[in-house]
C-alpha cells in the first residue's frame, strides 16, 4: 500500500505541471520535449459574451505571478477597442501596479526558486536558517513591493480598484509619501541583490538569440509599445518592428501535442522575452544606479547565456525601485481625485501589449454592440519563450555528458529556471526523463 | 505551550498560485516555518516526503484535468485535516465558468479539434465535488491573515473556525455607503464575508468571489437586482463566476 502512494505521488510530479524528456545516442541529442501538463487553461473562451468592465479582473486570475500585467493589458486592450484614453494619473497608478508586481515576482523567483540551487539547498527554507540575510533580503523586497500593490490596487493580488478608464479609489499623498520612503530603503537590498546573483558561478554557455520586447522612445520598456527585436537597437541584422495591432504577422502560436502550454516563433525564428531580452535590447535605458550595478558584476550586456536572466532580473529590481521612486515623488505632489468616466459599451476591436516579469505579454479583445467579448486572444510570455527553451537544453546537454544523471538533471533545472517559466513552480519539481542508447 | 510542529502539504491543481503567494506575502512567514514543518510544498520544493501522514493539507484549484483526482484522493487519505484554499478549490472559481460555457467549443476555441484528446481536460469542479473538505479559506485571493490563523490553530492543536457573516455586516461595520444606494450592484447581500468588504470599501462591487454565504437569500436578491434592471442572463452570469459550482448556487442558478 504505501510503495503504491510513492507511485501515485510521482505521477503527481510529472502529471500536474511540466516534464522534460531528453533523448539521446551516444553522445548526440535526439529529442528534447519540454512537456507542460498544468491543466489547460480556457481563459479565452470563458470571457466570451461577459461585458467589457468585468474583463481585466477575470484575466487577471490567469497568474497568481503576473496578475497586474494581465489585468493592465486587458484595461489597455478594452480602452483601445472604446477610444478611451485614461489621464496621466492614472496611467503612472497603473505602471506604480506593474512594478510592484515586478518586484514581487522577480523576488519570489530569485530567491525562493533560482537561489536554493546555486546555494546547495533543496529549498529556501531550509536556506533560511544558513543564510538568514539572503532571505531577510528577499522578504525586505518582497514586503516593500508588496506594500505598494496593495497601497495602490487596495489588495495584494488582484487589484481592486484598477478599472476601464480610471481608478475607483486612490492612495492618499502621505500614503504615497510614505511609499516613497519605503521603496528608497528597499532600493539598498535590491542592490544587495545584483551582487548575490554577480557573484555566482554559472556556466559559461552561450545561445545567440533573438531577443524581442516592447519598445517605446525614451523609455525602458514596460506599459506599451512597438514591439521589437535585438537588431533595431544593434548594427547589422535585420530589424522587425511591428505595431501591437499586427502582432500576428509576427508572432505564430502553434501547439505541441505533448504540452498543454502553446509555442510561439517571432518572424518565423526561435526568440527570448523576459529581463534578459529587455537589458540586452535596452540596456543604456536602465537607471543609473542600475547600470553602475550591472557594471560592478564584471558581467558585460549584451549577454547571451540563459543563466544571467536571474542577473538581469536582479538589475531590474534596482532600475524599477528607481522608477517607482520617480513615480512616487510625482504622484505625492499631484495626487487628486478624478471621477470615473461613465463607459457605456460599444463594438470595437483592441490590442494591450506590456512587458509582464516574463516577457511581452498581448491581449486583444472584439467587442459587441453593447461592450460584450464576442473573440479574444491572449499570448504569454512563457509560450514565446519554450522553443528557445528547448533548444538552450538541446544545445547544453553535450556539455554535461560526463556526469552522472542527477547532476545532469539538477544542471538541466537550474537552465529551465533560469527562465522563470509561468509553470516555474511546476519546473521546481521538473522529473528529467534522460534515455541514453 | 505546545510546541511540536505539525507537519503540513500545500498542493495545487487549476489555479493562478495567487493564494500560495499570499503565504510568503507575509512578515509572518518566518514564524509559520517555526510552527510548520513544510514536508510535501510544491511550490518551493524539490523533494517531497511523499510517504509521510499530513497533519494538514492546503489545496488550492479547482479540479479540471481527469488525473488529479485520484492525485486529490491520495492527499485525502494522507492528511487528517483538508483546507480548501482560495475561491476555486472552494466553489470551482473562475476556471469552472467553463463548465457553463459549451465545452468541446471551448477546448476547441483555445486548442484545436485534433488537439482535445491531448488535454484531458474535465468539467471543472471544486474540491469538495471529490473529496471531503474540513475548512473553506474563501477567497480571490484568500486573506494571508487567515492563512496564518488557521496554520497558528493546527499547530496549537485547535481546530480552525469559519466565519459566518455576508459581505454586507463587514461592509455596514466600514460605514460605506451601500452601492445599491448610489444606483450600482454588488453581490455583497448573498457573498460570505471575512474580507472586510474589501471591495465596496473600494468604490467596487462585490464580485462575489467568497461564494455564498450561509443564510443567502437568492430568490430576494434576484428580485432586487431585477428592480436594478439587471437582466436575468446577467444576473446568472454574476452568480457564476466564482462561485458557480457551489451546491445552493448550482441549484437556485438552474431554476433561474
Amino acid at each position: 500500500m504505501e510503495k503504491k502512494t510513492i507511485r501515485i505521488e510521482r505521477l503527481s510530479k510529472i502529471e500536474g505541471h511540466a516534464n522534460l524528456s531528453v533523448s539521446l545516442e551516444g553522445k548526440k541529442v535526439t529529442d528534447v520535449k519540454m512537456k507542460v501538463f498544468e491543466a489547460a487553461q480556457y481563459y479565452e473562451a470563458m470571457v466570451k459574451s461577459k461585458p467589457f468592465h468585468e474583463i481585466p479582473l477575470t484575466t487577471a486570475r490567469i497568474c497568481g505571478f503576473c496578475s497586474q500585467a494581465h489585468q493592465n493589458t486587458a484595461l489597455q486592450a478594452i480602452e483601445n477597442a472604446l477610444d478611451i484614453e485614461p489621464s496621466r494619473q492614472t496611467m503612472l497608478l497603473r505602471e506604480l501596479l506593474q512594478i510592484g508586481q515586478f518586484v514581487t515576482s522577480h523576488s519570489l523567483h530569485l530567491y525562493f526558486l533560482a537561489l536554493p540551487d546555486y546555494l546547495g539547498f533543496d529549498n529556501a527554507i531550509q536556506m533560511a536558517s544558513k543564510h538568514p540575510r539572503e532571505v531577510q533580503q528577499a522578504l525586505e523586497i518582497k514586503h516593500v513591493a508588496t506594500e505598494l500593490v496593495n497601497a495602490v490596487g487596495a489588495r495584494e493580488i488582484h487589484s481592486i480598484n484598477a478599472m476601464v478608464g480610471g481608478f475607483s479609489s486612490i492612495p492618499t499623498k502621505s500614503k504615497l509619501e510614505m511609499l516613497r520612503n519605503k521603496v528608497t530603503q528597499s532600493k539598498q537590498a535590491s542592490l544587495e541583490c545584483v551582487k548575490t546573483f554577480g557573484s555566482l558561478q554559472t556556466p559559461d554557455f552561450q545561445i545567440p538569440a533573438h531577443y524581442a520586447c516592447l519598445f517605446q522612445e525614451g523609455d525602458y520598456p514596460l506599459m506599451d509599445g512597438m514591439i521589437e527585436s535585438s537588431e533595431c537597437q544593434a548594427d547589422g541584422g535585420k530589424c522587425i518592428q511591428v505595431n501591437k495591432t499586427h502582432y500576428r504577422t509576427a508572432i505564430r502560436e502553434y501547439l505541441k501535442p505533448y504540452s498543454s502550454a502553446k509555442f510561439a516563433t517571432f518572424a518565423d525564428s526561435t526568440y527570448f522575452v523576459g529581463a534578459l531580452a529587455r537589458v540586452n535590447n535596452h540596456y543604456p535605458l536602465l537607471s543609473e544606479d542600475a547600470k553602475k550595478a550591472a557594471e560592478e558584476t564584471g558581467v558585460r550586456f549584451p549577454n547571451h547565456s540563459p543563466f544571467i536572466n536571474n542577473l538581469a532580473q536582479a538589475i531590474e529590481l534596482v532600475h524599477f525601485h528607481d522608477r517607482a521612486i520617480e513615480i512616487l515623488e510625482e504622484l505625492s505632489k499631484t495626487i487628486a481625485n478624478e471621477p470615473l468616466p461613465r463607459i457605456e459599451g460599444r463594438a470595437g476591436t483592441g490590442v494591450g501589449a506590456t512587458e509582464a516579469p516574463r516577457g511581452i505579454l498581448l491581449h486583444e479583445y472584439e467587442l459587441d454592440s453593447a461592450g460584450r467579448v464576442e473573440h479574444a486572444n491572449i499570448v504569454t510570455p512563457t509560450a514565446q519563450n519554450l522553443r528557445h527553451l528547448e533548444q538552450s537544453i538541446r544545445e547544453y546537454v553535450p556539455w554535461l555528458l560526463h556526469l552522472s544523471d542527477e547532476k545532469i538533471s539538477l544542471e538541466l533545472e537550474k537552465l529551465v529556471r533560469a527562465y522563470d517559466p509561468c509553470f516555474s513552480c511546476a519546473t521546481h519539481f521538473l522529473k528529467l526523463k534522460l534515455e541514453r542508447k | 505551550m505546545k510546541t511540536k510542529k505539525i507537519r503540513a502539504g500545500v498542493f495545487s491543481f487549476t489555479a493562478c498560485y495567487g493564494c500560495q503567494l499570499q503565504l510568503f506575502k507575509a512578515e509572518e512567514f518566518m514564524e509559520t516555518i517555526k510552527a510548520i514543518d513544510f514536508v510535501d510544498f510544491e511550490l518551493v520544493s524539490e523533494k517531497s516526503d511523499e510517504k509521510t501522514a499530513l497533519d494538514a493539507a492546503f489545496v488550492e484549484g479547482a479540479i479540471a484535468r481527469a488525473e488529479q483526482v485520484p492525485l486529490l484522493k491520495k492527499i485525502r487519505e494522507r492528511t487528517s485535516f483538508l483546507v480548501a484554499i482560495g475561491a476555486c478549490a472552494c466553489d470551482g472559481g473562475i476556471p469552472a465558468i467553463k463548465s457553463f460555457c459549451n465545452e468541446a467549443e471551448a477546448e476547441r476555441t483555445v486548442y484545436s479539434e485534433d488537439f482535445r484528446k491531448n488535454l484531458h481536460s474535465i468539467s471543472p469542479r471544486p474540491i469538495d465535488a471529490h473529496v471531503k473538505v474540513d475548512y473553506y479559506m474563501r477567497g480571490c485571493p484568500v486573506e494571508r491573515t487567515e492563512f496564518h490563523k488557521v496554520a497558528r490553530a493546527l499547530a496549537l492543536g485547535r481546530r480552525p473556525r469559519e466565519k459566518r457573516q455576508p459581505v454586507c455586516v463587514e461592509c455596514k461595520i466600514k460605514e460605506n455607503v451601500c452601492l445599491f444606494e448610489l444606483g450600482r450592484t454588488c453581490l455583497g447581500p448573498i457573498t460570505n464575508g471575512g474580507c472586510k468588504a474589501l471591495c465596496p470599501s473600494n468604490n467596487a462591487a462585490c464580485e462575489g468571489c467568497r461564494g455564498a454565504s450561509w443564510d443567502a437569500n437568492l430568490p430576494a436578491f434576484v428580485g432586487l437586482l431585477e428592480k436594478y434592471n439587471v437582466p436575468r442572463s446577467r444576473i446568472k452570469q454574476m452568480l457564476q463566476r466564482f462561485s458557480g459550482r457551489n451546491k445552493e448556487f448550482e441549484e437556485f442558478v438552474k431554476k433561474l
